[in-house]
């Protein structure tokens, strides 16, 4: 798979391609039929894009819910392996260990490359 | 209910080869349009956040690599199938093979809200404990991304906290108490850490910000994501405290909504757990570069991984005692969503501003004035009540909070550009602002199952306006 090799490649799509007429019309009455079609289903599209969003978000919030009820967990605070982790390895946020693993730094790209906005 | 199948390419061998916005070793074209499949329906320009896509309507479309931030959003959205991820699905299975390896699972939140869809499962099906048993069934031990999450928010929290009380209060030090513990917080060079602090969990806005707003850089919280803090502390704390193994034989696996994912794990500076293992003498000096996080697997790959080796996660039952990493709060899961990175580090604030210990079962502790949901930008003020102690450091018994969560950078920047320029011209009325390069969160990102719908951008953008 060449994914960087790609350069330039314009292909024209071939609605070009030579064709009678009468074939013509033919394909626009298709084409109407097939774009009412498509637009009835696009429709139904953004009806239906965001209920995925909103059943993946209703099922985040249940496990914030059920870790809540079970372990009576609602702050990372609370969380008794990161107390752990807290007490017998970085010992507190922002600390030197915590500053080496935990933390990083960003650099501007564009001295490499100016981008636009 | 069935997926979309998205097609897959292994990495090239020229793909880490540094030139223009990559530096040597990050991986290039991990989202790559294939020419013969592409109608050009310019779908995909429509959702790309960072103008990175060229084409007229008709014509094959391109990426241009140099632009993008890799968040797949074009490739969960294209309807027709044409756009492909690099992905790294028989390394993986090769590792799983090794006896000598320990294959640690970092498995996100957003993950257990969507997998259960690649095995016929509704949308929304919850799948947590029967997802860990898939996991260890394959040979992976775990390291929840949850539990990073709670790491990120101890860290971001504390470094929000700093900024306020360095550039709101003029202090050189700060005081917080966490699990009845006094910390002193020293604030020197948080001169370097302005206001309003932007989020950095998100790859896809980091290398956004770090392409086209080089000045919001300060901002960033300077945390790593939660995938970078897990592969960091498996390859130390975990390997030599918890499993007791050779950190040199530890591979980690981030499984990611995300293809962005893929991206922050091959930069050439997260090879810290190395560094600290070198510095400790737990690893011999040695020229070989280990990264903290070896490889990514998108929801998608694991569920391929998951078919490959007979595995179905919903045979397992849910129900499951947490062991070591497995733990997390409700606060981390949220991560998953948009507004929920936000909402945990206000739980956390609030806990350490008001003093208040939290009561799990209080919708006290929601705060859902802070949730995207499918709105594009939220704001919010939360009124914080103070502890004795910063009463009278702030001369007031409450702290006003303003934040606010920015729902997917939108179509060419359209969500986020106005609330960027305003941090950068220093007319910024908030303290903190999470950002999310998809519409809706991780949740709904490139690496997440694709619905035959195809389509899953909140503006009501395309194809069509209602
Ligand atoms: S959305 Fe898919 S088919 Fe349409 S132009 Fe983009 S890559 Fe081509
Ligand atoms: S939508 Fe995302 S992955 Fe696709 S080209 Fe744009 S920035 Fe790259
Ligand atoms: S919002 Fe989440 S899934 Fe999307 S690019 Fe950012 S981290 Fe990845």
């Amino acid at each position: 798979m060449s994914c960087m090799s790609e350069g330039k490649v314009y292909v024209e799509k071939p609605a070009s391609a030579v064709i009678s007429r009468r074939t013509f019309l033919k394909i626009c009455g298709v084409g109407v039929a097939v774009t009412a079609l498509a637009a009835y289903k696009l429709t139904d599209i953004v009806l239906q894009r965001n209920k995925y969003i909103k059943l993946r978000q209703r099922a985040q919030y249940q496990d914030d819910k059920g870790v809540r009820e079970r372990y009576r967990l609602a702050v990372s605070h609370q969380n008794p392996m990161l107390k752990r982790f807290y007490g017998e390895f970085t010992t507190h946020p922002l600390s030197e260990t915590s500053e080496l693993l935990l933390h990083t730094g960003y650099a501007p790209r564009v001295k490499t490359f100016p981008m636009e906005v | 209910m069935s997926v979309a199948k998205v097609r897959t390419f292994t990495e090239p061998p020229n793909a880490r080869v540094g030139s223009s916005s990559f530096r040597t070793g990050e991986l290039k074209g991990i989202i790559h349009i294939n020419h013969r499949h592409c109608v050009g329906c310019d779908t995909c320009t429509k959702v790309c956040p960072a103008g990175a896509i060229s084409g007229g309507i008709g014509t094959t479309h391109r990426i241009e690599i140099d632009r993008c931030i890799n968040c797949g959003q074009c490739l969960t959205n294209c309807p027709f199938g044409a756009i492909e991820q690099m992905a790294f699905i028989e390394e993986v299975l090769r590792k799983l093979r090794d006896k000598e390896t320990l294959t640690v699972a970092i498995i996100a939140p957003a993950v257990r809200v969507a997998i259960s869809e690649e095995f016929g499962a509704p949308p929304g099906t919850l799948t947590v404990g029967r997802l860990h048993k898939a996991l260890k069934e394959a040979g992976f031990v775990i390291y929840e991304n949850n539990f990073a999450a709670d790491q990120t928010i101890l860290e971001e929290g504390t470094e929000l906290l700093g900024r306020i009380a360095y550039w709101l209060l003029g202090l050189k030090e700060f005081e917080i108490e966490v699990w009845g513990k006094k910390i002193k917080v020293g604030l020197e060079h948080f001169k370097h850490k302005p206001l309003p602090q932007f989020t950095s969990c998100c790859p896809g806005w980091v290398r956004y910000a770090e392409l086209y707003y080089p000045k919001v850089l300060p901002h960033l919280s300077s945390c790593k994501s939660p995938q970078q803090m897990a592969g960091a502390s498996a390859k130390t704390y975990g390997a030599l405290d918890i499993w007791k193994h050779d950190p040199a034989k530890v591979y980690t696996v981030g499984i990611m909504p995300c293809t962005a994912k893929i991206f922050e794990a091959s930069r050439p500076e997260f090879c810290h757990a190395q560094k600290w293992l070198e510095e400790h003498g737990r690893l011999p000096q040695r020229s070989q570069r280990i990264p903290d996080v070896d490889a990514v697997l998108t929801t998608r790959d694991l569920a391929a991984l998951f078919k490959k080796l007979n595995i179905n996660p919903m045979r397992f039952s849910e129900a499951e005692t947490p062991q070591d990493f497995e733990w997390y709060s409700g606060g981390a899961t949220i991560f998953g969503t948009s507004g929920g990175v936000m909402e945990a580090a206000v739980r956390f604030a609030f806990h350490i501003l008001s003093g208040e210990e939290p009561d799990a079962l209080s919708s006290a502790w929601d705060f859902k004035q802070v949730r995207g949901y499918t709105n594009p930008v939220v704001e919010a003020t939360i009124q914080v009540p103070l502890k004795p102690a910063y009463r009278e450091l702030l001369g007031s018994d409450r702290f006003e909070l303003r934040v606010c969560t920015v729902n997917g950078i939108g179509t060419d920047g359209s969500h986020l550009k106005p609330i960027i320029n305003d941090a950068i011209a220093g007319r910024s009325n908030f303290h903190f602002i999470e950002v999310m390069t998809c519409s809706g969160g991780c949740l709904n990102g490139g690496g997440q199952p694709v619905n035959p719908m195809g389509t899953s951008w909140i503006d009501p953008l395309l194809p069509l306006r209602l």
